[in-house]
């Protein structure tokens, strides 16, 4: 025994002694580099593809958005910057708009980028099997001046035509490359894709030969990890850089030096979509009461822990169209009660709510929604339903009868609240058409505060006639290192890792 | 073995299984008494509290603030009706079919059991899940696909003890007498398998509970608001790193639970095949 235990000394005084003589390696500081070049991040949903004309997955956009360039670009504050275009003419009836396009611009695969590719972009953004084609279809012409000069020409007045260049599905891609692109992306972006293993991870390198300032990071590693317990815990044992949040782990992390946090409010609502096909919910007391019985507040604390902010109407509070529109139909369960009386509904009826199952803040919310709803008698039948199910039984079939999900905001807000329309086909749009025409007026109105003045009656008119339930403007919440610096939240939804750093 | 070595209290087995059981059984009959809270009813501004640190929730509230207490209570509800109920009617459908196809051995017979074969060759969570699948989620859909899988265990028992008990001389005497099938079947064949049956229907109940809380784990059992302990835990998971208590209570009670019915399983194992012999 004595033996084994002396035996034991040796070994670990050796070991320390060999951790040591480690520890002084580096002697000249300067030798090594300190500078972190690579950045891992965590991820929650994988893309659907990584071709941005081909899918409406958010997911994409996301990744995409690096590999791929837009004419234009928007900063955080909502203006728009030079991309792949220098600059551009508005003509004075503002029904053309012409792009000069860097003459210095080269796709991942060497060709250099001419207006033809952004003609051929564009054409296959509008055709048939692109998902966002009609948001394009007003661009009646593209016409090639030259090859670094291009010009689009509408049909229709749109005073917001040139926020549509910025989206990232509006990406200029490379002809020859077309037939790939979701699997092997070549753009003109600051990263190119490296790897890409479904399920699992991206990889992005630096594109050497971008036209821009060149990132400092290196590669840029997204790991697929959709639990976020697993997330919180991969940045706190350091493998994760960047983490998306959620509500409880902001409160947690917040204190805590090593680490900082970016929480913005997105471009994004949180609305509890009501089909007014449905014989009780076309009922528009029945529809007033049951948003006078939610608590909002309630809500933003039980599914995110506060962070949000309530909204009255469908514009979010980023918007520099909102309008605060929360005291239209206030919290006030006895009146939601003599509503209810009114249309006839005394008792209660049952009403079945979908939620999907994927997104927790969703289903979070549709909880507290159902418990507030049965206190002025509605009986809520909660059903979880897959993505794939909600998009194509909810969204595609509009077979259902209430539903709790967020919509992406837009740039321009005739694109966000185009669904209104009483001819939009939309899952949730206003039948009775009171607001048509003052969609077609914001549309044609070049005077910026008419316009929103125009977009501050609509809000009010969605805030009364509740063709939904405007529940949030959630955040996006994201734990960084806090070594990492650069990382920016815009208004659509991507990632800009060009910037990012490592201090 | 003497006589007083063999009663109830010297088989600790049996005698803690019981007790376990019981607790829950209490629990669960409590429910339809005295719940503290509504089980359903949130109160988002006394969400998180920890167990028994306002004198008012014993095993604190979750995220919605609701109290664990009487969620848990609720709970054993679903719990036990589900697993009871499926390995009631699994084990009277395999015995049925195990008893039909012991006493026709030729075509009948050797159809139903490779039948019964295939079946048990899927693992039981898989097997329930795609049941699941087919018949729909929610309470009635976790029975049915827990009860398709219990007829497999029980209709093999039951086959292999028939074929067994079949050539004892007793047997052969009272057909030699006359008696029919069905009077055989009841008079006979039944006494003998009790013994073993019951012990299989106790473990049955154990396996029954842990499928039906992971298939509620998994969302394909009652659907939320309601509660389930598969569910409390499945919802406990997000905020596992700040709130661990959220999952410890459900966590306990299924341990208990199963752990209740293997162990009255087996000491009754031990009991009745020390009796007999």
């Amino acid at each position: 025994m004595k033996k084994f235990l002396i035996l034991l000394m040796a070994f670990i005084m050796l070991l320390s002694l060999s951790a040591c003589s480690n520890g002084e390696q580096p002697t000249n500081p300067s030798e090594i580099s300190n500078e972190k070049t690579e950045l891992t991040m965590g991820y929650q949903t994988d893309p659907e593809g990584l071709d941005p004309q081909r899918t409406a997955a958010a997911s994409t956009f996301v990744v995409t958005n690096n590999i791929y360039d837009t004419l234009i670009g928007v900063t955080q504050g909502w203006e728009i910057t030079p991309r792949l275009a220098e600059k551009w003419d508005i003509s004075e009836d503002g029904m053309e708009v012409t792009f000069k396009i860097r003459e210095d611009v080269f796709f991942q695969n060497g060709r250099q980028l001419k207006s033809s590719d952004v003609e051929f972009s564009f054409n296959r953004l509008k055709d048939e099997e692109s998902p966002k084609a009609r948001d394009y279809a007003n661009i009646k012409k593209i016409e090639i001046i030259d090859d670094y000069n291009i010009k689009f020409v509408t049909e229709k007045l749109d005073v917001e035509l040139l926020k549509n260049f910025a989206y990232p599905w509006a990406a200029i891609v490379p002809e020859e490359e077309v037939a790939n692109l979701k699997t092997k992306p070549v753009g003109t972006g600051a990263f190119e894709l490296k790897e890409w293993v479904p399920q699992q991870h991206i990889i992005l390198e630096r594109n050497e030969n971008y036209y821009g300032i060149k990132p400092k990071l290196e590669t840029v590693k997204l790991e697929l990890i959709p639990d976020a317990t697993s997330l919180m815990a991969g940045l706190q044992v350091g493998d994760l850089d960047i983490i998306p949040l959620t509500g409880d782990q902001v409160k947690t992390l917040k204190d805590n030096t090593d680490y900082s946090i970016l929480a913005q409010p997105m471009n994004a609502v949180q609305i509890m979509s009501l089909n007014t096909d449905n014989k009780i919910l076309s009922n528009e007391k029945v529809r007033q009461a049951m948003s006078m019985a939610i608590n909002k507040d309630e809500i933003i604390e039980a599914s995110s822990f506060g962070y949000g902010d309530k909204i009255g109407s469908h514009l979010p509070t980023t918007s520099p169209d909102y309008y605060d529109t929360n005291d239209v139909m206030e919290y006030n369960p006895e009146r939601a009660k003599e509503l209810l009386k009114e249309a006839g509904y005394e008792n209660g009826f049952d009403i079945k709510l979908t939620l999907p199952k994927n997104y927790q803040i969703h289903v979070d919310a549709g909880q507290v929604i159902a418990d507030q709803l049965s206190k002025i008698g509605i009986r809520v039948n909660i059903e979880l339903v897959e993505w794939g199910t909600w998009v194509s039984e909810v969204y595609s079939g509009k077979k259902f009868e209430m539903t709790v999900v967020g919509h992406t905001g837009r740039l321009d807000s005739y694109a966000f609240l185009s669904r209104y329309k009483s001819d939009s086909e939309d899952y949730i749009s206003l039948k009775t058409g009171e607001v048509d025409e003052l969609l077609n007026k914001a549309l044609q109105e070049l005077d910026g505060d008419k316009r929103k003045d125009i977009y501050k009656q609509i809000q009010i008119v969605l805030a009364s006639k509740l063709p939904a339930i405007y529940v949030q403007t959630p955040y996006t919440m994201l734990g960084m290192q806090n070594n990492v610096k650069g990382m920016n939240i815009f208004p659509i939804d991507i990632y800009d890792f060009k910037d990012v750093y490592f201090e | 073995m003497s006589k007083k070595k063999n009663s109830v209290y010297s088989n600790y087995s049996l005698l803690i299984g019981i007790i376990l059981v019981l607790f829950i059984l209490f629990i669960c009959i409590l429910s339809f008494i005295h719940i503290p809270y509504a089980p359903n009813e949130m109160n988002i501004s006394e969400r998180f509290i920890k167990p028994n640190s306002d004198r008012e929730h014993l095993l604190g509230t979750d995220n919605f603030g609701r109290d664990i207490l009487s969620r848990i209570m609720v709970g054993s509800r679903t719990v036990l009706l589900v697993s009871i109920s499926s390995v009631i009617i699994g084990a009277l459908i395999g015995i049925t079919l195990g008893a039909i196809s012991a006493q026709f051995k030729k075509v009948v017979g050797s159809s139903i059991m490779r039948i019964i074969d295939g079946l048990m060759a899927f693992p039981g969570i898989l097997l329930a899940l795609m049941l699941v699948t087919v018949v729909g989620r929610g309470i009635a859909g976790s029975i049915i696909a827990i009860s398709i899988f219990m007829i497999p265990t029980f209709s093999r028992l039951v086959n292999s003890m028939m074929l067994d008990t079949e050539s004892l001389l007793y047997i052969k005497a009272a057909k030699s007498y006359g008696s029919t099938n069905m009077q055989i079947f009841i008079k006979h064949f039944v006494p003998a398998m009790l013994p073993k049956l019951v012990t299989q229907f106790s473990s049955a109940v154990g396996t029954a509970v842990m499928i039906e809380t992971s298939l509620s784990f998994l969302g394909l059992g009652i659907q939320p608001p309601n509660s389930s302990w598969g569910l409390m835990l499945s919802e406990a998971r997000q905020f596992f790193l700040q709130y661990s208590y959220l999952a410890v209570a459900p966590g306990i009670a299924i341990i208990i639970t199963v752990l209740g019915f293997n162990l009255i399983g087996d000491g009754l194992n031990d009991f009745l095949l020390k009796r007999r012999s």
